[in-house]
């Protein structure tokens, strides 16, 4: 298995090289693409005539949004949609760019890509992909409120299909992470003809892409089936059919897995680790995500405009605890920056703010404040943040910091953190774009106010944000964005708690299991072992 | 109870009641419940061995021991002064929506009932919408409105239950009104006031001081239910239903969590119902509803 | 009696309507906004502006009440959910029947706990089996529906692998959420089964059959159960509503696709086509059930029928 994995990696290894440099070579491509199928096929035939279970059963935390690509921003829903759907380009488990329903990419100038289509991919209605879907998609995404925040780079006037399989994307400025974008979910591909004549609702609820399953049956609150579509170009789907519930309860996902009820459960909770770990019949992979966890300081709020206040409260705060306690060793890791680790252009060497309670008093007197600050903690009422908040609530106090805790369900919050009301508040975002430049834009950007939570206007960061994203030359572009994450650092946004790890527990009988940073498990290659 | 007319006549009634009640040993045995939760309630500061509030983090969901009698909960506090404290809560839970819906009920349930006509019909198609929707979203819908929180979770389960207390105050009046000494007394010129709160209220105390009483409990309930749908009370105060709620997601590893605090809310509901079916027995044997 | 069922089904129409605005207002006054939790944490305030238009939000209390009733009165018509873009009548229609399937289950279950329980305490009456049964139904009543049921399922599914642990489909998956609701109400019933066939065991007839030989459990099932049955009719009448609001949290702790859950999930989430169309048809329901109840009172005790004209 260790072996066929290693000559996969070859393979994407090569097909990166072709599709992710900057000058494209479509021989090279093929090469690569080549390389990793048969790859596939020996691992396909080495193991599955041993196989006799073809349907998986797993549990899921929520029922999804709209199945449309731009239906929904929770990750379960992109990762069902990315079972169904295709997007140009596609990221491998490394979270490099490869090719996807584009078979080769090419840098026409610095604002200008142009993508040649694979021949012959059919959409699960039968019609072929065709440059005007490529269009169609894109011109849809911007119109929808989820899509829209990733096109608003891309030219839309200006894209052009000079035949059926070639597409031209123009960026509006030089854009870096034009090629990441191009990997996200919500830019998937949709059939035109399919789309307009089905209506928006309907095709959310039954909708028809490219990739290797194909949409089967969903009913309300208690499951969505995907089969496998025999027609994909690449290499087909193990499984026949994969089956997700929606199990919310938390003990209730466990024991299914454990009872066999389900062969796979997602968002597993810490408390359970060992027991699954422990389990021959069950195994569990908890894996990096692109989830960072931090605190954020409204720096629009009163107090906390204040520097030395923020620093003070970092101080104040025992993150190695909170993360113990929340997470154990084994969910998380704990902070060290404000980007999570493996992400190209992430500054490794800032210094962690100490626990250091004497620190923080000192800091709070310099700014003003004996025994008599008294800040609101906003957050979402659920069992992780009321722990968290109670740990802090009693940590702050030992620095004379009154901490008032504001519990909101989740229909109340987002509109009232949305009006930068909130003090200090928990937040957890992802790298979704596997780009660093993308997140630490919807993060500390001033143009993101009102978005995140810490509201930042600073000028000079701004600035470097800017310049970085338009800076299509690599070293130079890591380089400013060493440079934001340390004035990020310095002045203290937020208190970053932990990268998280995303959590799977399976049978010990289903194999094939890749778990990338984006979550985006690939169900087609699962499949079961007696 | 002390404010009928005929001071002799009611003294001796509730002597009456009291002698049955007594004689009831499950009803004597929830009385004999209820006190000591109401001295808990009291005297937590003096009972309880420690801080309810005060983390631990070493010692997290440990078990029952000598120091800790009912263990440690998910962040080392005592979990038996947590109970302790917690008495307080859902007394206080318990009584406060229970009088929020008497006073609703009965005002509404006096004015529909004794003046008839438009406001009946107006009051008793309100009472029964709210019927219509089931208490427990209500309830949500309310506390969403309002806001997380003790206080608003309170109001918010008091006016659920405001419709059963209006109807049985309106049956009441509508079997009394017409009675000679109602009539006597308002042709010797009483307010409408005096004639509702001296001569017909009173009348109806039995039924709405079981379903009263009845009512605590399925409050405290009702509390539990609202914390386990993340609408509780804001931490870290003690409070048993979200101290159980809390506790449900250690139940495999650490399940004196929900034990004790479970415990607690049965052993309160426990009381109230044995009470509450001691004096539906005591007030009126005939009494069904 | 016609007569009187249609008034009462006329009636419906104002609480029907009462209903429907109290709930909108409820929600309207609600603070949170349904765009910005569809498009979730990191969504710019130009794409939530954009979504709120999109859906009508942006408009008043009247015309947006107003275009509710429209569609509902004249088109028929509940909304399409805001998360999930189906059809509002459709998922309805979906998760509905499963409530009521297992609010069924569950009266079952608390009748038979209930009557059992009630006929030992009542014919064994002050004896041990009188408070042991007694005091199992109330144990029943005072637990919290979700940690009974989470201790059940840990129980039955896990240890014992005798059911499964959540879902719905088959009868086996249907027992333990019916449990769980079950024995809440089983109490009540228990009780009132006692009670009032205390009092039915101690009239003439009863004596009289007693003296004429019959046997004990005839009697007891025969005489003093059926002329019982009425105010045990009340109580079940009564406890159904109590049964829907215990599936709302059993429904979440099972994984049951129910309209109690959904009801939940799109309050929290401010779906409100979903709120306002489910909220619709429970309290459609429960105004019929209770109309179910009286006319089967009707025709147990003849009594009650000469009233109704």
């Amino acid at each position: 298995m260790k072996k066929t994995l290693a000559l996969c990696m070859a393979g994407l290894m090569l097909c990166m090289s072709g599709c992710g440099g900057p000058r494209a070579d479509e021989a090279q491509t093929e090469a690569g693409q080549k390389a990793q199928t048969t790859a596939a096929e020996a691992v396909a035939e080495g193991e599955q005539a041993s196989t006799s279970k073809t349907e998986l059963l797993v549990a899921i935390d929520r029922e999804p949004q709209a199945l449309d690509p731009t239906g929904s921003n929770h990750s379960i829903a992109c990762t069902i949609v990315a079972q169904m759907f295709e997007t140009l380009l596609k990221f491998d488990d490394e979270m490099n760019v490869v090719c996807g329903l584009a078979e080769s990419v090419e840098q026409m100038d610095e604002l200008t890509l142009k993508l040649t289509l694979r021949k012959g991919i059919k959409f699960h209605n039968g019609d072929e992909l065709k440059a005007s879907d490529v269009i169609f998609s894109f011109k849809h995404a911007a119109e929808t409120p989820i899509g829209m925040p990733y096109t608003d780079k891309i030219d839309l006037d200006a894209l052009e299909a000079p035949d059926d399989y070639t597409v031209i994307v123009k960026t509006k400025e030089p854009y870096a992470a034009i090629r990441q974008i191009l990997c996200i979910s919500h830019l998937s591909i949709i059939s035109e003809r399919a789309f307009t004549e089905m209506g928006a609702d309907a095709y959310a609820r039954s909708p028809i892409g490219t990739g290797p399953f194909c949409f089967d049956s969903w009913s309300a609150g208690d499951r969505l089936s995907i089969t496998r579509n025999d027609e994909y170009w690449g290499d087909k789907a193990k499984l026949e059919k994969v089956t997700f519930r929606f199990i919310t309860e938390q003990t209730s996902r466990t024991v299914e897995v454990e009872s066999g009820g389900v062969d796979m459960a997602l968002v597993i909770p810490a408390v359970d680790y060992e027991r699954l770990e422990s389990n021959p019949d069950l195994e569990l992979s908890l894996y990096t995500s692109l989830y960072v966890r931090y605190i954020a300081f409204n720096t629009t709020q009163g107090p906390l405009k204040d520097k030395k206040v923020r620093e003070a409260l970092n101080y104040a705060t025992d993150i190695d605890t909170i993360c113990e306690v929340l997470y154990t060793s084994k969910g998380a890791q704990v902070s060290t920056g404000p980007v999570p680790p493996g992400l190209m252009g992430r500054a490794d060497g800032l210094e962690p703010y100490s626990y250091d309670p004497e620190k923080a008093r000192e800091l709070l007197k310099e700014a003003g404040y004996e025994d008599n600050l008294e800040v609101s903690f906003t957050y979402l009422g659920n069992a992780t943040n009321n722990l968290m908040a109670q740990m802090l609530q009693e940590q702050w106090a030992k620095v004379g910091v009154t901490l008032t805790l504001n519990p909101m369900e989740s229909g109340a919050l987002s509109e009232y953190a949305n009006g930068m009301k909130q003090e200090v508040m928990p937040v957890r975002t992802a790298f979704i774009s596997g780009d660093i430049g993308e997140g630490l834009e919807t993060m500390y950007h001033s143009r993101s106010q009102g978005t995140s939570r810490i509201n930042s206007d600073n000028p000079e960061l701004d600035a470097l944000l800017d310049e970085a994203a338009k800076e299509l030359d690599e070293e130079k572009r890591i380089e400013l964005y060493k440079k934001a994450q340390e004035i990020i650092h310095e002045e203290s946004y937020s208190i970053y708690l932990c990268y998280e790890y995303s959590s799977i527990a399976h049978s010990a009988k289903l194999r094939g299991l890749n778990t990338p940073p984006t979550e985006r498990v690939d169900y087609s290659r699962l499949y079961f072992v007696d | 109870m002390e404010r009928t007319t005929g001071r002799y006549k009611k003294r001796s009634q509730a002597q009456e009641v009291w002698r049955r009640f007594r004689r009831n040993k499950r009803a004597v045995a929830g009385l004999i419940m209820l006190i000591v939760l109401l001295l808990c309630a009291a005297f937590a500061g003096l009972i309880a061995p420690f801080d309810p509030n005060k983390q631990d983090l070493v010692n997290r969901c440990a078990v029952p021991s000598m120091e800790h009698w009912f263990g440690t909960d998910e962040l080392g506090r005592d979990i038996f002064s947590r109970i302790i404290y917690g008495a307080r809560i859902s007394v206080s839970v318990g009584l406060i929506a229970v009088s929020i819906s008497l006073a609703g009920g009965v005002s509404l349930g006096a004015v529909a009932g004794y003046y008839g006509g438009a406001s009946d019909n107006l009051i008793m198609r309100f009472m029964d919408i709210l019927l219509a929707i089931p208490s427990i979203l209500l309830n949500i819908a309310i506390v969403s409105a309002l806001g997380t929180g003790l206080q608003n979770v309170m109001i918010a389960i008091g006016i659920s239950s405001i419709p059963g207390y209006c109807r049985i105050v309106r049956a009441s009046i509508l079997s009394l009104k017409e009675q000679e000494f109602v009539e006597a007394s308002r042709s010797a010129g009483a307010s409408d006031f005096f004639i509702i709160t001296r001569h017909i209220l009173p009348n109806c105390i039995a039924p709405l001081t079981v379903q009263a009483t009845l009512r605590i409990g399925s409050a405290i309930l009702s509390c539990a239910s609202m914390s386990f749908i993340g609408l509780g009370i804001v931490p870290p105060t003690a409070e048993w239903g979200s101290m159980l709620s809390t506790g449900r997601d250690f139940i495999r590893n650490a399940p004196h969590l929900c034990t004790f605090p479970g415990a607690a809310i049965m052993y309160a509901i426990f009381a109230m119902n044995l009470i509450g079916d001691g004096l539906r027995d005591a007030l009126d044997p005939k009494l069904k509803d | 009696m016609t007569k009187y069922i249609l008034r009462r089904i006329l009636f419906m129409i104002p609480v029907m309507l009462g209903v429907s605005l109290i709930v909108f207002t409820l929600m309207y006054i609600t603070p949170g906004d349904p765009a910005a939790i569809i498009l979730d944490e990191g969504a710019t305030p130009e794409a939530i502006e954009m979504l709120r238009e999109e859906m009508g939000l942006n408009d008043g209390y009247f015309v947006r009440f107003g275009r509710f009733l429209l569609d509902v009165v004249v088109h028929q018509d509940l909304g399409v959910c805001y998360q999930t873009h189906q059809p509002v009548a459709e998922r309805i229609a979906e998760t509905f029947p499963n409530t009521m399937m297992l609010a069924g289950a569950s009266v079952l279950v608390a009748v038979v706990i209930g009557l059992i329980m009630g006929i030992i305490s009542a014919v064994k009456q002050y004896s041990f089996f009188d408070t042991a049964a007694m005091f199992l139904a109330m144990v029943g009543n005072a637990m919290p529906n979700f940690w009974q049921g989470l201790l059940l399922m840990l129980l039955f599914a896990l240890h014992l692998k005798w059911l499964p642990a959540s879902g719905f489909g088959s009868l086996k998956h249907l027992i333990l959420p019916a449990v769980t609701i079950g024995t809440s109400s089983a109490a009540a019933i228990a009780r009132m089964t006692r009670s009032s066939m205390l009092e039915v065991i101690r009239q003439d007839y009863i004596v009289s059959a007693r003296a004429k030989g019959q046997s004990e459990f005839w009697i007891t099932v025969r005489h003093a159960l059926a002329n019982a049955m009425i105010p045990v009719i009340t109580t079940i009448g009564m406890q159904f509503g109590s049964l829907l609001g215990g599936a709302v949290l059993t429904e979440s702790i099972f994984a049951v696709p129910g309209i109690g859950k959904m009801m939940v999930d799109a309050i929290k989430a401010r779906n409100y086509p979903v709120v306002q169309g489910g909220v619709l048809i429970i309290a459609l329901t429960f105004s019929l059930i209770n109309l179910l109840v009286d006319i089967l009172y009707a025709y147990i005790d003849p009594r009650i029928r000469s009233q109704y004209r």
